[in-house]
């Protein structure tokens, strides 16, 4: 497999991919796909210049609309790493970007969201509320002065993404395929894990027979943890191969059975 | 007292900015409680006391906080809300206290409503891709930011223009069927985005990786960075396998690629 050497992108290309980011990550952030629209904003400009051919490009643009969810700051090394795989198009590269930001994508909102929000947000959160109660504002100032510094920051993140994406494609484009399998695996694991931990649902159905009250989700619990949202992804996941499904549709779909359970008191 | 029309208008550019920024350019996050209720001070006369219920409100905040698209009761909206009234009545920072958290409690049902709306802009932002035309999907793309931008400006205006009694009266009103409802389907949409991914993924070839990962989270809490150290050493021997293949069966081509399931 030949993947393309030569950079397409000028570094204006590259820095309007960080800024579009760091402006605009969850510009559009939803329940279904989450940051994934911004991502396609981000990348947009980008990937024209990568891709002339009109269908081939379109097929990315969707390809990055799909469900993507991390900490602002460490997505832009995801985003850097994901534009540089795209600028060297191969045949699997689309598996490979995929691949890239799914498997990224869990662990940099674990490791980004302790650093850089849980806790400096208690360290400057607790400095700013007691100078406040003071009567002081130094300690807003102070918080502030660290989110402007921390641009800078940002900014090396991306650019490292960027650079360790590129050598990854360059040098190691003969073995992409076994990269991007291994990056499949960990992406899956992370999915895996996404699914107990941000699909909630639970039931609060019970029934009483006799003087005694069993609750059906202890029951469930005691069949498998979790297993609610595994059977409900897993349901959505057999809709999707369903013949004219679409995802607009799968949405009402979950809307009114998500209504409709609340009522009956199935789901909590 | 009431309040102006230029106070109820800055407040207003003010929460934009301020909610735009908690989500977006995340620069005035750090002790942004604090600042909320400031500058809300600020705006209204009094800034010692908005100090004073913003500190209040952020020591409420530490450690809990909206990771991963949560909704949890918005102290920032509560110390601005808190603040206004406060200075507004003169009855000072335990009135303004008592008003901010029904206010709080309301901004999280707002919370989960937008986020469901906002699907609907992603949705007509990928419709414009099919028709070529990428200047519109990026603006609906923004446009995904109206119902996040209207999100505070909604209690604000309520408040400062028919009184703050309203907001208990607007919560008491809510069906519960409906925001039950709507709860629960917070709960449950990621699960489409989450299968749309799947269909996407080699999922086919490697679903065994999946179970294991459902597992260390549901049986063994793992924490999601033990899971991906789980999934990074499940990777590296898949790959070193795959070379030790590649040396064996020298010059055979590779072949698959992406599964192209029709969404």
């Amino acid at each position: 497999m030949m993947n393309s050497k030569e950079p397409v992108l000028t570094k204006k290309d590259v820095n309007k991919v960080f800024w579009t980011w760091g402006t605009q990550p969850q510009i559009c952030w939803n329940y279904e796909t989450m940051q994934g629209s911004s991502t396609v904003l981000a990348l947009a400009p980008a990937l024209r210049k990568i891709y002339t051919d009109e269908e081939e490009y379109k097929k990315v643009l969707h390809s990055h609309f799909r469900f993507f969810n991390t900490q602002p700051y460490m997505g832009g090394i995801i985003l850097g790493a994901a534009l540089a795989v795209e600028e060297h198009p191969g045949p699997d590269t689309r598996e490979a970007v995929s691949a890239v930001k799914t498997g990224l994508m869990g662990p940099m909102a674990g490791v980004g969201d302790s650093i850089f929000f849980v806790i400096p947000l208690t360290i400057f959160g607790a400095i700013a509320a007691y100078m406040g109660l003071d009567g002081s504002p130094i300690g807003v100032l102070i918080g502030i002065l660290y989110g402007i510094a921390l641009i800078y920051l940002r900014k090396l993140m991306f650019q490292m993404g960027y650079k360790q994406g590129a050598k990854f494609v360059t040098t190691l484009s003969g073995q992409l395929k076994s990269i991007t399998n291994a990056a499949n695996i960990l992406g899956l694991m992370v999915i895996g894990a996404l699914i107990p931990s941000t699909v909630k649902l639970t039931s609060s159905l019970t029934f009483t027979t006799g003087e005694v009250i069993t609750e059906l989700q202890s029951t469930l619990d005691s069949i498998m943890p979790y297993l609610l949202p595994g059977c409900f992804v897993g349901l959505v996941y057999w809709l999707l191969g369903k013949k004219g499904m679409t995802s607009t549709k799968i949405i009402i779909i979950v809307l009114l059975l998500a209504i409709l359970g609340y009522n009956i008191k199935l789901f909590s | 007292m009431e309040a102006n029309a230029l106070q109820i208008i800055l407040l207003c550019i003010y929460v934009v900015i301020q909610g735009y920024d908690m989500m977006n350019t995340q620069i005035l996050v750090y002790g942004y409680v604090v600042s909320a209720g400031l500058f809300t001070g600020l705006i209204f006369g009094d800034p010692l006391l908005g100090l004073t219920i913003g500190g209040t409100l952020q020591l409420m905040t530490l450690g809990v906080g909206a990771y991963g698209g949560a909704s949890v009761p918005d102290y920032t909206m509560g110390a601005i809300i808190g603040t206004a009234v406060a200075v507004l009545t003169g009855k000072g920072m335990d009135y303004g206290l008592t008003v901010a958290i029904p206010v709080s409690l309301l901004m999280m049902q707002l919370d989960i409503l937008v986020r469901t709306i906002s699907v609907w802009f992603a949705h007509k932002a990928e419709k414009c891709v099919d028709e070529g035309n990428y200047p519109k999907m990026a603006l609906w793309i923004r446009c995904g930011w109206i119902p996040w931008a209207l999100k505070p400006v909604i209690p604000v205006v309520l408040v400062l223009t028919v009184g703050a009694d309203l907001v208990q009266k607007v919560l008491d009103i809510l069906p519960d069927w409906l925001m039950g409802g709507m709860n629960t389907a917070g709960g449950l949409l990621p699960a489409v985005g989450i299968a749309i991914l799947l269909r996407y993924m080699n999922t086919k070839n490697y679903i065994a990786y999946m179970i294991v990962g459902f597992v260390l989270f549901a049986y063994l809490s793992v924490p999601m960075l033990g899971i991906a150290l789980f999934g990074i050493a499940a990777g590296l021997i898949n790959y070193k396998k795959a070379q030790e293949q590649q040396i064996q069966v020298a010059g055979a081509a590779s072949t698959g690629g992406i599964d192209d399931d029709e969404l």
